[in-house]
């Protein structure tokens, strides 16, 4: 179990630093997808399957969507011209390494309540509810609304398309 | 060695059709004679490993032969045919390619005399766009080619473009014909069209009997009826190739053999308002074919679609296979697509760019297969009634 | 399990044969259909691509290439562990639908790398337009899949299965059904929706591919064609439920009957474009079966 988990994490992490070291944006693409993957994999290690196969299912779709935008604004596949795939290093530094500073310490200093049983019945049932509690109902309705609104706002922005019809 | 010879000599064929200038007839008895033997052509020379070239390749389409064999992986075969060939010529040039192609020393000999692909890798940058031809649609590298460039696009982005060019080798596709695009996406942006190599001095195999009318050699309506269907079925058969229904097109393939072969009228007329009834009745080729090929720019006659084109063609073969027992002398030079001394086809192709702009990929195959122009009437020297 | 995971391999290997049989013999031409064409085409297809030389084309990316047709044909399979084939499945998840779906988008990614890596252009617009077909069918394809969900108050394979003790969901949710049966066409790029690998793009994402590479793919596309066709039974079509036959025979016969239906459309129906297949999912699909799902959810209400 313990070494499923540090097989995992480190392939995340190693998975994340490929993402800014391959000169090609379908790699990075790939890479970051490889590293989403694994931290599914450790979802699925806590039995949250059901979290852990919705994360594999939303970021192969998420790259998928990503990968049109990459046909879209640039046509050379097979990353034949080497590009960076950092820009801005400084900033981007001091960003990323602030945020990394915030999350570990929230890690590490959040007073986590001590598990006094092993949680009954469905984990990911028992994790919803802990986390939403009483708003389930208004969280479920704005999920519907939020997805009514998403698709309408596509019709309507496709009136004519990108194809003549 | 035992294993792959036996491999080799079970393995299907999977011929490349190339037509030349002229080379129309002899294109018809290869895909009459791929048909019986039930060999399923190849689209790319990725799926290949025959290659056939009908009628002699001009120039240009001749360099584009030589990218195209250059692309197709060993073991392979390349037969070329002579735009005279007799069916007996094809089938004996067939069967060769199947022994050769069957041949392990001989392939094995070919396999390593052949040289390593010639891509320009490091000449810097005498690349010369993409001009190549053939299926040389390999994007930009490094290496010197051309990258894609930066242009407005239509919806307001600025997008990245490539310089593609469809044809002039092509399944489904006017051998010869080459449309020069300008790509964002699957959208065409811009295109200018050119035919490669043509060499003039013969006559169009579809306006033969036209043609042989006006210069005073006796020929009946029959014949030429015959043969303006055969032309349509051919047509047709691209078009629903393109369309994405293979197994219609293989219907039209066959009946436009079978016409060409001198079946009865009885025979053909049946079997055609049969499929001509399938045809119409497919809704879904209707809903993807409508509107498909009218140019929408201001100013611009309103022109037929592809969908139109369609079922006039398959109008104009049931008319012309309910004549094909009429022995009176044929008059007047209305071909299959038109006056034949007209060449009909230069026209089409001169409305062609119009049309593809703005077209999407598949769109702009549909168009083209729905003017389904003639290249040997191009090629054609002006005419002369006697 | 070991009799499981094997017997989930014959069938799976049996059934790409046949399918891709069957396929051959309706795509035959007339007049070598009368003397006994097609049946073998698949083996000398195979025959012919075990011999051929890979090829390369200028600058591709090799890797991702290969890890897109290993994909294809890693992800049909571990999508088909899920599937109950009369007994238990080789594994029964809880989430099992989810698991098929996630699989399922598995093939974006396979093609979309294979058309990536040639550095081509026709196999890059054949992946730009798989992608775009996924954008089309996936979310009516989702809410069938969740409809067949509700109905059963469940996500594993074999409560749905139980579920449909009496009535099959074909019956009882006939547009998810229907739906489904579209998308299966999508997801296995087959047929009226097989133009990701169009003769307009001379073949398409696989266009590139000759000898091994091109082997696995049509293997993998078969498989996944084989997978989205036994799929339906355990959601739609009552598993192995039937009279006097065995389980496992009758999820065979229906799977069989499935995969004849598919094969078949290709044969009889022309392709449909993304660019008018697009909207008419958007604006008739997704209602359609957003209304099924209310339905089904009002019947299933306590």
């Amino acid at each position: 179990m313990s070494v499923a988990f540090w097989a995992l994490a480190v392939l995340a992490v190693a998975a994340g630093v490929t993402v800014f070291v391959v000169d090609s944006m379908a790699r990075a693409t790939f890479a970051l997808l490889a590293s989403l993957l694994a931290v599914g994999g450790t979802f699925l290690l806590i039995d949250l399957r059901y979290l852990g196969v919705l994360i594999v299912l939303m970021m192969v779709m998420e790259m998928m969507i990503m990968a049109v935008f990459m046909i879209m604004y640039m046509m050379n596949p097979a990353g034949l011209m080497p590009m960076k795939m950092v820009h801005n290093n400084r900033v981007a530094a001091i960003i990323a390494g602030t945020v990394f500073v915030l999350l570990a310490a929230g890690t590490l200093f959040t007073p986590w309540p001590a598990a006094k049983e092993r949680p009954g019945g469905d984990p990911t049932h028992a994790l919803g509810l802990s986390i939403m509690g009483p708003k389930m109902l208004v969280m479920m309705v704005i999920g519907v609304a939020i997805l009514a609104t998403m698709i309408s706002t596509v019709v309507l922005a496709t009136h004519k398309g990108r194809y003549d019809r | 060695m035992g294993l792959s010879g036996w491999l080799m000599r079970w393995a299907s064929v999977r011929p490349l059709v190339v037509t030349g200038v002229y080379g129309t007839r002899t294109r018809l008895l290869v895909e009459a004679e791929m048909a019986r033997r039930g060999w399923a052509v190849a689209l790319s020379p990725g799926e290949a490993n025959l290659v056939v070239v009908c009628g002699v390749p001009g120039e240009g389409l001749a360099q584009a032969i030589r990218v195209v064999w250059e692309e197709v992986a060993g073991p392979r075969a390349l037969v070329e045919l002579l735009s005279d060939a007799t069916p007996d010529v094809v089938v004996a040039a067939l069967d060769g390619a199947v022994v050769a192609l069957a041949d392990e020393p001989g392939q094995r000999r070919a396999a390593a005399e052949r040289e390593p692909p010639s891509w320009p890798m490091d000449h810097g940058m005498d690349h010369g766009g993409m001009g190549h031809g053939g299926h040389e649609h390999h994007m930009g590298s490094p290496g010197g080619v051309a990258m894609a460039d930066r242009g407005p696009d239509r919806d307001g982005l600025k997008l990245d473009r490539l310089h593609v060019p469809l044809g002039p080798v092509l399944a489904d596709w006017p051998s010869g014909l080459v449309v020069e695009t300008v790509l964002q996406g699957d959208v065409i942006q811009q295109a200018t069209v050119h035919v490669v190599g043509g060499v003039a001095g013969g006559v169009s195999f579809w306006d033969e009997p036209w043609v042989a009318a006006l210069e005073g050699r006796p020929v009946t309506r029959g014949e030429a009826e015959r043969r303006r269907a055969a032309s349509h079925l051919d047509s047709i058969g691209r078009l629903l190739a393109v369309a994405g229904w293979p197994s219609a097109a293989m219907e039209a393939r066959w009946l436009r053999d079978r016409t060409l072969a001198g079946e009865s009228r009885a025979d053909l007329s049946r079997d055609h308002a049969r499929f001509a009834r399938r045809v119409r009745r497919s809704k879904i080729l209707a809903w993807m074919l409508r509107g498909v090929g009218t140019s929408a720019g201001p100013g611009a006659s309103p022109e037929e679609d592809v969908l139109s084109r369609l079922r006039r063609w398959l109008d104009r073969t049931g008319d012309a296979m309910s004549a094909l027992d009429d022995t009176t002398p044929l008059v007047g030079d209305d071909g299959p697509r038109g006056p034949v001394g007209e060449r009909p086809s230069a026209a089409a192709l001169a409305v062609l760019p119009r049309l593809l702009d703005g077209a999407e990929l598949a769109a702009a195959r549909l168009i083209v297969a729905g003017l389904d122009p003639d290249l040997d009437q191009l090629a054609q020297e002006p005419l002369h009634a006697v | 399990m070991p009799s499981e995971v094997l017997g989930l391999a014959a069938a799976l290997a049996a059934l790409v044969w046949g399918a891709a049989a069957l396929d051959a013999r309706l795509g035959a031409s007339p007049q070598s259909r009368l003397v006994g064409g097609g049946v073998a085409r698949p083996w000398r297809e195979a025959a012919r691509l075990l011999v051929q030389q890979r090829r390369r084309t200028l600058l591709p990316d090799v890797l991702l290439t290969r890890i897109g047709v290993l994909t294809l044909l890693l992800a049909p399979v571990l999508a088909a562990t899920v599937l109950p084939l009369g007994g238990a499945p080789v594994a029964d998840l809880d989430v099992g639908v989810v698991w098929f779906n996630a699989m399922e988008v598995c093939v974006w990614a396979a093609l979309w790398l294979i058309g990536w890596g040639a550095n081509s252009v026709y196999p890059l617009i054949g992946a730009y337009r798989y992608v775009a077909q996924g954008l089309a069918y996936e979310l009516p394809h989702m809410f069938a899949l969740i409809t067949v969900a509700v109905g059963a108050g469940s996500l594993r394979m074999t409560d749905i299965v139980q579920a449909q003790h009496g009535l099959w969901y074909a019956v009882r949710m006939p547009v998810a059904f229907l739906v489904y049966l579209v998308s299966a066409l999508a997801m296995a790029f087959w047929g009226p929706m097989g133009q990701p690998l169009g003769r307009d793009l001379a073949g398409g994402v696989p266009a590139e591919l000759s000898g091994a590479d091109r082997l696995l793919f049509l293997a993998g596309r078969y498989a996944v064609l084989v997978v989205v066709a036994a799929a339906a039974v355990p959601l739609f079509l009552g598993g192995g439920a039937g009279p006097l036959l065995p389980a496992w025979a009758w999820t065979l016969v229906k799977t069989v009957a499935v995969l004849v239906l598919l094969v078949v459309a290709r044969h009889r129906l022309p392709a449909v474009r993304m660019d008018r297949f697009m909207g008419f999912s958007w604006l008739v699909l997704i209602p359609l079966t957003l209304a099924q799902l209310l339905v089904v959810g009002i019947v299933v209400l306590p």
